[in-house]
């Protein structure tokens, strides 16, 4: 019985497997053709491949930096800032990212000035955009398991538990400091959700409805942070100011 | 001449020689010369001219020859220092400046002034001066008629002929002159514009200057407006002078159109009345010459003017990859930006670089002077003495009517190699900086337009999207399930250490199992006094584990006395009673036991045992 439970375990492993390489080759089978139609300026075909790809619910940086970079051939600002900001949220500290990134900022009719903070907050943002999700919860796990051991090693050498209290003492608060990080990145990343304006000129009103009298105008590749939705409506307020205005769902796209 | 102005001169003199030998000029080797010129050719009696004069590269031990100023009284006279950093070389320039006063009308000359420098004379031109009697206007000039108060202006100009001296209506209180330095001048050459709007006995309240339409000319600022006294006629008028160097473009006689004024005037009485007024001068006629096609160099490139060039290369000395700037400049009067320097040619053995070329323009009281640098820079490729072929520049000088070509003879530059670590140095550099340039691209890096970053050539690892909530939970709890388990073994191993009672109690336990399962299988295999060894033994085990008596000499009388004890039923007593009897028999009698009888006693066995546990 044992046996065969293994057996139907390994067998569904090694299928899982298999199954999975073959999508990866695939998927990079189209990313390259991607490229090329990139590298011959058929931006559209290449945005297409590359579509394929995220429709097939597969997703990686360079996959989003390489869409952003084909928008921005085709003059989509709103797009490419888009998937821009997707790829930044992969891949933090790369490099050609954050080159483009301001480059394309440059090129937004909308100038918005960032928070200013004092040195620890920006201290501790820096920290906080240095990782991605996926590489802080690498980083916990990786300090939880090495509780985990320090406590069972501490259980079993009574001789040794002095120094296996301070090591645990250590990676414990380096555990609560890396899920304190975390958890502004999630609330970052997840909790605030924010939107890019995706037409090239949008009218943001004071209440959920088309009036003569709009309270401000944006442009495409603006980054607006969305408080709450109402419908087809959702209202947003623009980083780092104060003014905040209703503007239709299709106008944005949720990054 | 008097003992007063004797001494003057002497002063004067002495004072040159006094700022030439002074501690502050540097002793850096620099290029010398010497630069006199005058504010104006041509003057009147009562007025004054200014000569300055610039000395470039002075060193200790110079000496400057003046010559005979008899001619002209010296007014005043100013120094004043400037230093000029290029290339990091420095230029140290001494100006002193005269104002000199004519004794006498008639044409005069200025003789060279000599500047002795490194035991070279360097002389500076003649200079040609016209003093006038004060009665004549400029002949070269053309002044409009004055302009009668309250009349209409624009007949009123059409009077008088370029040229021709006009006389001054007396009484007059103002009246406007308009007039050129030149009647006729060659193509580029300076000519100078002079509008001047003279009044008496009125006070001007406002005005406005129109300039004439100078559409053949190219047009030069000579500062600002000029404001003075002058007699005419014995009459003492104010003038406000406006004052513009053109430049012609094209050959052939060019009508200089009106100039203009338009002002706002009050009358001297008590009761002050208030005019508007507008003057007009007439036109003026100036004849464009081509420049001269005798002698012309085949690289003239349409500068005309009085320039010095200077054209210097350095370092002399260089390692490859080390740059070498070549640095033209080219100063003097004349409208520099006319100047167009000609191509470089490429240097064998250099790369170079896009040429950076820069002009000044200013004035000096009636010349326009200016001062055009071209700076090209120039990178070794190899080692070696490299000749460096200087360019020439040519330029027609229209006060002298002649060409100056500036030859200048190659400079040699001397570049070293680089030694093996430089070289190893060098190649990183510009291997990280950019793969296709040599090695010599270590210099001016600067972005010539900018562009997104290319596309990432490798995908990455794709990633499924999925929720992997359970994932991570499994992570985060197995270990902990595990250290949990672990946790309580260490509870349970620490008590078994530290708690005699327990630990007894938990190896009775296993140990009352074992024996019970030896004396199972030894009734099934109907090994019958094998279970009744083994019945024994569990059974006493049992009762000494229970009551903490030794298990060792139990019988069948301690036993049932040890139950007794615990309030044991009598019936579960006399179990254990038959059961420690059977066995005795067996062990010690060799009684016959059957099959069929062991497995009821084996049945009996167990179920005493497990009451026994539960009630003990």
């Amino acid at each position: 019985m044992f046996r065969k439970i293994l057996t139907f375990f390994v067998f569904g492993f090694v299928l899982l497997n298999v199954s999975s390489a073959s999508a990866e080759i695939k998927n990079i089978d189209v990313f390259y053709k991607g490229n090329d139609f990139y590298s011959n300026a058929q931006y559209q075909e290449a945005i297409d491949m590359y579509k394929s790809i995220e429709s097939n619910g597969f997703v990686s940086g360079e996959l989003f930096y390489n869409m952003a970079n084909a928008y921005l051939k085709l003059n989509n600002k709103g797009m490419a800032m888009l998937y821009y900001l997707r790829a930044l949220r992969i891949m933090p500290r790369d490099a050609d990212l954050s080159e483009n990134i301001a480059f394309l900022s440059n090129l937004l009719v909308d100038k918005v000035a960032s928070n200013s903070y004092n040195m620890f907050v920006e201290y501790v943002f820096n920290i906080r955009d240095f990782f991605s999700l996926e590489e802080f919860l690498k980083i916990i796990i990786f300090f939880y398991l090495v509780l985990m051991i320090v406590l069972s090693l501490w259980m079993f050498f009574p001789a040794y538990r002095k120094i296996f209290i301070m090591f645990s003492v250590v990676t414990g608060l380096c555990l609560l400091l890396f899920v304190g990080f975390y958890s502004l990145r999630y609330y970052d990343t997840n909790i605030v959700k924010k939107a890019v304006v995706l037409s090239p000129k949008v009218k943001l009103f004071y209440s959920p409805l088309v009036s003569d009298n709009p309270a401000f105008i944006v442009h495409e590749g603006l980054v607006v942070v969305i408080e709450k939705q109402d419908g087809d409506w959702m209202h947003v307020n623009i980083k780092a100011s104060d003014m905040s205005g209703w503007i239709q769902k299709a106008d944005v796209m949720v990054i | 001449m008097s003992l007063k102005r004797k001494i003057l001169q002497v002063i004067i003199v002495f004072s040159l020689f006094l700022f030439l030998g002074t501690g502050v000029i540097s002793s850096y080797a620099q290029e010398a010369f010497i630069s006199v010129s005058v504010d104006k050719n041509k003057i009147y009696q009562d007025e004054n001219i200014v000569l300055k004069i610039v000395l470039a590269g002075i060193a200790e031990g110079d000496k400057l020859d003046a010559p005979n100023l008899d001619d002209f009284e010296i007014i005043s006279k100013l120094e004043s220092n400037q230093t000029e950093i290029i290339n990091g070389e420095y230029t140290y320039y001494k100006i002193l400046r005269l104002v000199l006063a004519p004794k006498r009308t008639g044409n005069f000359k200025i003789d060279s002034f000599v500047f002795k420098h490194d035991k070279q004379a360097y002389r500076s031109d003649v200079i040609d001066i016209k003093v006038l009697d004060k009665q004549a206007v400029a002949s070269t000039g053309s002044p409009s008629r004055p302009i009668p108060y309250g009349k209409s202006t624009s007949s009123a100009a059409t009077d008088a002929v370029q040229g021709q001296p006009v006389d001054v209506i007396e009484n007059e209180p103002y009246f406007v002159e308009l007039t050129s330095s030149h009647d006729e001048v060659f193509v580029g050459q300076q000519v100078n514009l002079i509008f001047r709007f003279n009044c008496r006995g009125i006070r001007l309240l406002d005005y406005k200057y129109m300039l004439p339409r100078t559409a053949d000319f190219m047009e030069e600022s000579l500062g600002e407006d000029k404001n003075y006294y002058r007699t005419i006629n014995g009459a003492r008028y104010a003038v406000w002078e406006f004052r513009t160097a053109l430049f012609p473009l094209r050959v052939g006689e060019h009508i200089i159109s009106p100039a203009e004024i338009e002002f706002i005037y009050a009358d001297g009485g008590w009761i002050s009345n208030r005019y508007r007024q507008k003057l007009v001068t007439r036109p003026i006629k100036i004849k464009v010459k081509p420049l001269p096609e005798e002698n012309k160099p085949d690289n003239f490139n349409n500068a005309v003017g009085d320039f010095k060039v200077r054209t210097t290369v350095s370092p002399k000395k260089v390692k490859v990859g080390e740059p070498v700037t070549l640095n033209i400049r080219v100063q003097g009067a004349g409208n520099v930006k006319n100047i167009k320097f000609l191509d470089m040619d490429d240097v064998d053995g250099f790369k170079s670089y896009d040429s950076e070329i820069k002009d000044m323009v200013d004035y000096d009281e009636n010349t326009v002077v200016g001062l055009k640098t071209l700076e090209k820079i120039y990178v070794p490729k190899w080692g070696g003495i490299h000749s460096f072929k200087i360019p020439e520049f040519s330029f027609f000088n229209p006060y002298k009517k002649e060409y100056v070509i500036v030859k200048s003879a190659p400079v040699e530059i001397n570049v070293a190699e680089l030694s093996a670590e430089e070289k190893r140095q060098s190649s990183l550099i510009s291997s990280s900086s950019n793969t296709d340039a040599d090695n010599t691209d270590i210099v001016n890096v600067s972005r010539l337009n900018s562009d997104i970053n290319f596309i990432k050539t490798k995908s990455g690892v794709f990633v499924k999207r999925k929720n992997n909530l359970f994932f991570y939970l499994a992570v985060f709890l197995f270990p902990f399930v595990i250290v949990a388990c672990l946790f309580l073994y260490s509870i349970k191993r620490d008590k078994l250490k530290t708690d005699a009672k327990y630990a007894r109690k938990v190896k009775a336990g296993r140990s009352l199992n074992r024996t019970l399962k030896k004396a199972n299988k030894a009734v099934k295999k109907g090994n019958v006094s094998e279970f009744y060894l083994y019945a024994d033994k569990a059974l006493s085990d049992c009762i000494s584990n229970k009551t903490a008596v030794s298990s060792a000499g139990m019988t069948a009388h301690t036993a049932v006395d040890l139950l007794q004890d615990k309030n044991i039923s009598d019936n579960i007593i006399e179990d254990v009673r038959n059961i420690f009897n059977q066995c005795d028999m067996v062990k010690f009698v060799s009684a016959s036991v059957s099959k069929e009888d062991a497995e009821k006693d084996c049945e009996k066995l167990k179920e005493v045992i497990s009451i026994l546990l539960k009630k003990l």
